[in-house]
């Protein structure tokens, strides 16, 4: 495969000059906030708005152009490396297919729909400006990551998504909380950005491109025999053969997927996410439910067919565990937004193991249908925040003392008839996330199971029945969505309102309770919309006319061991089989779900008379789901069995070790006094000596130096004085200032060399 | 197909390799005693600060021992690792000097009080490491190497700048690593953007020297002013000057001396080993942009800055450091004569220097720790207590100034000459700029220099002035110090045959 063939540029065509555009507006958005004065905090919330709208229009083009079309590519070559023998291309470009199409419409669409939610939301906040330009500037890098067609690119915007979140976490830097969880989520990511460093350097070793059209033309060209991964790379004339163990493409599908965990928090890489919700809540909506947790999913598709195909099962394991731990963790919460978080863990969880377990085009459908049934729960979550907040605010104003967390549930209940908008919003996607049939992720989610349990059906031919744990715990995990949800959506919007009964204080909290504001409600109602089903099939029960699963159909699979043709052949033909047990499954497993959560919580019960003045959790199975698994404290025991073992080494350094050093010091001493006593009896009197000799000289310097030079000078020392005092005056102790003249002088030279 | 693996490659570099790990021993010896240095510290809890003192020198003077054999041995400059290192005698000559800061370091060292000192052992693996990226530094001839050895001097100066861990101290330490994280990136940038022109690593080869010529001269010029940067900040360069003076005063005194000297010089032999090369291969030199008047300004500039803000400092440390961002002006115009001469005369005064800056750093050390006090203004009618110090400093700050009957004298009459014979050849005004504002900075430099033997003998009186004592070690080390400095006055020959028959340009 010739290189030059392999990475030639390719022009812009009027797709992807749109999809440039579509990138660069939300940039521009950022810079225009950014730049624009303080006083104008509310034009520019609407302008940013405003232009995330004309992006919905523009992305909307560009799907129209790209959406089942030929694959749109444009690639210029950004820089050159010449290597002994071979000539490194680095290129820079945009790629359009099926899946950044749909990336493209969710990440625009759920954006402006966060922005035009946030200009209520965060109305009154002090840095409501920064807010939108971080917004804009979040956009515009995972637009940019979704359109880049190679590795390094995506790992630049990659890291730079990580970091927008970061900031955003950290919103509310001045909360210790804030700033903590911003910092974990920081670090916990790193882990996994190292493992996909790691794979970008394997795969950048064997091919010497990152381009991911150029990797899968080389990827299906290399062999493998004996053990060795061969890739032959041709330049002109030379070729060059890089042979390495096969083991190696294991390694580097591991480490890539280790980016994946990380970024799409799967076990055990996911004590980021609930933490993450200290964020502000249409933040989490955009970031933390729909766009940047799923850039590991994305990724995984994009890098799917070089998968190791030993590493499929992993993939499934991980995502699984991840699928029903996350499920349990959402349990006992009573943050309304952890419940969430902790359900978007176990829904990335699904998505993942769907991955894993082949039904490829089932995982991204479920990862679209998500983005847009979770962005609207948690947007109707902010909602039910936002009105809570509006109750404890004017109760503050009334002169009532209280200081309540406007996030818990136990504050809540009955909400349905003081918000109803949120209310239905809620209800909907509840539903879609449940997996009830008419919406959408019933599609999608029955897709990935039955993908899952035909999957186990055709790996379990050989007699494994362990394949079977899978999908097992994936239909379990199916089931408690639906017990957690029905949960939540009793306790936040049935029952009683709580708040009053809990003291005097709070005796007419009910009559400030009230629906958000219509820019708030429109999102909401736009994104129930998004969570029916028929939006995505004609016939809402069949999820085989799903429009976007044929689209996206089968991926490749180039890494050895593994027919993909006769593989994918099986799953459909054993899906053929499996789908209708598995549509009952999920809907009874659903209803199940549904009674046993209605059974439990509904108003009468006891648990629900008792929740407002529930504690912390009493038996080890709600410790577990509380404390997520007690993650946080394996991770810290891990750091604190460091510690011990360094103050045990310490302490056994101590009793072996002060035998010796008595000798050493002694010794010293010893050797301390002959000197001194030699220093003082012959060293002594030659030095006196040489310094009355040195005072006579200096005494003349002096002298010279004051009658002779003084008079000449005067003047100039005022001049030399005075240029000093302006060397000195840069030199205030601060070291930015130091580091901004710096660079100021350092541009200043390279202008002089320029011109 | 599969089977044509090219071992003789592989086996060729091996070897080559292993030879060159014979040729590198003092560098080996560095770096084995750092780590015996720590591991003493971490298994002996207790080791008093002399037994590692004693361990540090001896490991020096094993340094040196081993330079000087490889000075012997050397017949021409030989290749090491496969062009990642050159052994030549710039470097040894560097080398040594290096080695004699290290000695005199750990000497400086020694009478700090114990309390200041929690990790012994650390600070001299740290100084050790520090010295390790010098000789490094000295004898790279790859751009990767340029990076790693500046970083392991920068990483080792940061921590120990933060040493004593008082406020000021700690400040000086974030000061440093802020400023110093900024010149890296900078300096990296522009390596990288060699290594992009070239597509090599080694700045000796053709492949190197070729890549640059043919690549367009605006971004080629603009990378090479990046990388300059890099090395201008280690040598105290204006505008890379700023974190000086605040570092200085901050950081423990004996450390501070090592910082005025080690790295600079070692910055030095660097962009002595680059301007040479791209001099020699006419890489940078066209005839329209002229490194010699870019830099030359900004050497001026430094002449300038350094003196004139001296003048103004209250705190003998801080002045000390805007002195040394004038001595740093001078040793670029020595560079700048592009001539052999040049060179020797910079490294006859790189000695001097050495030996200036470590004796004024001691005297001012031995006020510091017996009294607590480094404002000149605290040392009224010092002089007149203690003659023997009193004498000391006078003759150490005649020789800063550079006059004689001090070693200072030869060595700025040295750059001087060097610089006037490359006029006389080249007839670049710059050169003659150099010149002017080298002579009226050395008298501007009078005036601080002296105001410390002035203060000192006649503010104030015996009786009122600070309370010390000398002991008989100080003496002797302030003493071998300043007498040193007089012997190369009058027998500057000494220096001169070591230093012989370098040639760079």
């Amino acid at each position: 495969m010739n290189s030059r063939e392999l990475l030639h540029n390719l022009p812009l065509n009027s797709a992807t000059e749109t999809a440039l555009l579509v990138v660069a507006l939300p940039f521009f958005s950022f810079l225009l906030l950014v730049l624009s004065g303080k006083r104008l905090r509310h034009l520019t919330s609407r302008l940013a708005t405003f232009l995330m709208g004309l992006n919905v229009l523009l992305t909307a083009s560009v799907v129209w152009q790209c959406w089942n079309q030929p694959v749109q590519h444009s690639r210029l070559s950004w820089f050159q490396l010449l290597s002994e023998n071979y000539n490194l291309n680095f290129t820079a470009g945009l790629l359009i297919d099926n899946i950044t199409a749909m990336m493209l419409l969710v990440v625009v669409f759920i954006s402006f729909l966060v922005h035009l939610f946030s200009i209520d939301y965060m109305e009154g906040d002090e840095n409501y400006k920064r807010y939108f330009s971080l917004l804009g500037l979040f956009t515009a890098v995972m637009l940019a990551l979704v359109l880049s067609d190679n590795l390094l690119l995506i790992f630049i915007f990659w890291e730079l998504v990580g970091f927008v979140s970061y900031l955003l976490i950290g919103f509310w830097f001045k909360k210790t909380s804030a700033s903590r969880a911003a910092t974990k989520a920081f670090l916990v990511n790193r882990i996994g950005d190292v493992g996909f460093l790691v794979g970008i350097l394997i795969l950048w070793g064997q091919f010497s491109t990152l381009d991911l059209s150029a990797i899968e033309q080389l990827m299906a060209n290399s062999q493998f025999s004996n053990g060795e991964w061969v890739v032959i790379l041709q330049q002109g004339t030379q070729s060059i053969t890089n042979t390495i163990d096969s083991s190696w493409l294991t390694i580097a599908s591991l480490a890539l997927f280790l980016g994946v965990m990380g970024k799409s928090a799967q076990f055990p890489l996911m004590a980021w996410l609930p933490d993450a919700m200290e964020g502000p809540t249409p933040v989490s909506a955009l970031i933390h439910a729909a766009t940047m947790v799923a850039a590991g999913v994305y990724l995984l598709a994009r890098v799917f067919f070089l998968i190791d195909v030993e590493v499929h099962l992993v993939i499934a394991i991980v995502g699984v565990l991840t699928a029903f731990m996350g499920a349990v963790g959402a349990f006992t919460q009573h943050d309304i937004k952890k419940v969430l978080a902790f359900s978007t863990i176990s829904q990335l969880g699904f998505m993942v193991m769907g991955m894993g377990v082949g039904a490829y085009s089932a995982a991204l459908f479920h990862l679209m249908t998500h983005a847009f049934f979770k962005a609207c729960l948690f947007l109707a979550s902010g909602a039910v925040i936002h009105a809570m907040h509006d109750v404890l605010h004017n109760l503050q104003y009334e002169g009532k003392k209280i200081h309540l967390d406007a996030q818990d549930m136990r504050y809540m209940g009955g909400l349905r008839k003081k918000m109803p908008v949120t209310f239905w919003a809620y209800l909907t996607s509840t539903l879609a996330l449940a997996g009830v049939p008419f919406f959408s992720g019933f599609l999608s989610k029955d897709a990935i199971l039955t993908g899952a349990l035909s999957w186990a059906k055709v790996m379990a031919a050989g007699g494994h029945w362990a394949y079977y744990l899978v999908p097992i715990l994936a239909f379990l995990a199916a089931m408690m969505t639906a017990m957690y949800m029905g949960r939540q959506l009793l306790l936040v919007f049935f029952g009683e309102f709580r708040l009053p009964s809990l003291n005097e204080q709070c005796k007419n909290a009910g009559q400030y309770l009230k629906d958000v504001t219509l820019k708030m409600k429109v999102p909401l109602l736009t994104l129930t919309i998004m969570s029916f089903g028929v939006l995505y099939a004609a016939n809402p029960f069949l999820k085989q006319e799903a429009w976007f699963l044929s689209a996206i159909g089968y991926p490749k699979i180039l890494a050895p061991g593994l027919d993909a043709k006769t593989y994918f052949l099986a799953l459909e033909q054993t899906e053929e089989q499996l789908k209708v047990l598995v549509f009952l499954l999920t809907v009874v497993l659903a209803s199940l779900g549904f009674f046993w959560a209605y059974r439990r919580y509904h108003g009468g019960t006891s648990y629900t008379r008792n929740y407002l003045y529930r504690g912390d959790p009493e038996n080890i199975w709600q410790k577990i789901s509380h404390h997520n698994w007690f993650l946080d404290d394996v991770y810290q025991s891990f750091t604190r069995f460091n510690q011990r073992l360094a103050l045990l080494s310490n302490q056994f350094d101590k009793r072996v070790v002060e035998g010796t050093n008595l000798g050493l010091q002694w010794f010293n001493g010893k050797l301390a006094k002959f000197a001194s006593s030699f220093e003082l009896k012959v060293l002594n009197g030659l030095s006196d000596a040489f310094g009355i000799f040195h005072i006579i000289l200096a005494h003349f310097m002096v002298l010279i130096d004051r009658y002779v030079i003084d008079g000449f000078v005067s003047t100039v020392a005022w001049i030399s004085g005075f240029i000093g005092l302006l060397g000195k005056s840069f030199q205030r102790g601060k070291v930015q200032q130091y580091v901004l003249w710096t660079f100021v002088s350092l541009i200043l030279v390279l202008a002089f060399l320029l011109f | 197909m599969f089977e044509n693996f090219d071992y003789t490659g592989l086996n060729a570099t091996l070897e080559n390799v292993l030879g060159s790990v014979a040729q590198l021993m003092p560098e080996l010896l560095l770096a084995t005693f750092i780590l015996l240095l720590i591991l003493i510290d971490l298994i002996f809890k207790n080791t008093p600060k002399s037994i590692f003192s004693i361990i540090s020198l001896l490991g020096l003077a094993g340094v040196l021992f081993f330079t000087h054999r490889q000075g012997n041995q050397l017949t021409e400059a030989t290749a090491l690792f496969g062009q990642m290192l050159q052994l030549d005698r710039l470097g040894v000559i560097l080398k040594y000097l290096f080695g004699i800061s290290g000695i005199l370091t750990v000497f400086l060292s020694w009478s700090k009080e114990e309390k200041d000192w929690h990790e012994k052992g650390e600070y001299f693996a740290l100084v050790f490491g520090l010295l390790l990226g010098a000789f490094l530094m000295v004898m790279t001839t790859n751009l990767l190497m340029i990076f790693l050895s500046i970083e392991l001097v920068s990483i080792s100066s940061y921590i120990l700048a933060n040493f004593t861990q008082k406020r000021k101290s700690a400040e000086a330490g974030i000061k440093y690593l802020v400023f110093g994280a900024t010149a890296s990136a900078v300096m990296l940038y522009g390596l990288s953007f060699w290594y992009g022109f070239s597509g090599t690593l080694d700045f000796t080869s053709f492949q190197f020297i070729n890549g640059l010529q043919s690549a367009p001269q605006l971004p080629v010029l603009v990378a090479s002013f990046m990388v300059f940067a890099g090395l201008l900040f280690k040598i105290t360069a204006v505008p890379f000057h700023f974190w000086t003076p605040d570092v200085y005063e901050g950081a423990p005194t004996p450390i501070v001396a090592l910082f005025s000297v080690v790295p600079k010089i070692a910055g030095l032999g660097l962009l002595i080993r680059l301007l040479g090369i791209s001099f020699q291969q006419n890489i940078l030199w066209s005839e329209s942009i002229i490194w010699r008047d870019v830099l030359g300004v900004l050497a001026i500039l430094t002449m300038v800055v350094g003196n004139f803000s001296a003048l103004w400092q209250k705190n003998a440390k801080r002045m000390m450091a805007y002195s040394s961002i004038g001595h740093s002006g001078l040793f670029l115009a020595g560079i700048l004569a592009f001539s052999a001469f040049g060179i020797q005369s910079l490294l006859f005064y790189a000695f001097v220097y050495m030996l200036m800056n470590f004796a004024a750093f001691y005297l001012i050390e031995m006020v510091e720790d017996k009294t607590g006090k480094v404002m000149i203004n605290d040392y009224q009618g010092l002089g007149l207590r203690i003659p023997f110090l009193g004498a000391l400093f006078v003759l150490v700050m005649i020789a800063l100034t550079g006059l004689p009957p001090t070693a200072g004298f030869t060595a700025k009459l040295l750059i001087f000459s060097a610089l006037t014979e490359s006029y006389q050849e080249v007839q670049s005004p710059i050169l003659l700029y150099l010149i002017i504002t080298g002579l009226i900075s050395t008298v501007v430099s009078l005036f601080y220099y002296l105001k410390i033997p002035y203060v000192m003998f006649f503010k104030g009186n015996a009786e009122d002035s600070l309370k010390m004592k000398l002991n008989v070690g100080n003496k002797v080390l302030a003493l071998l110090l300043v007498t040193s400095l007089l012997l190369l006055f009058l027998k500057s020959n000494w220096l001169t045959n070591l230093i012989d028959h370098i040639n760079y340009f």
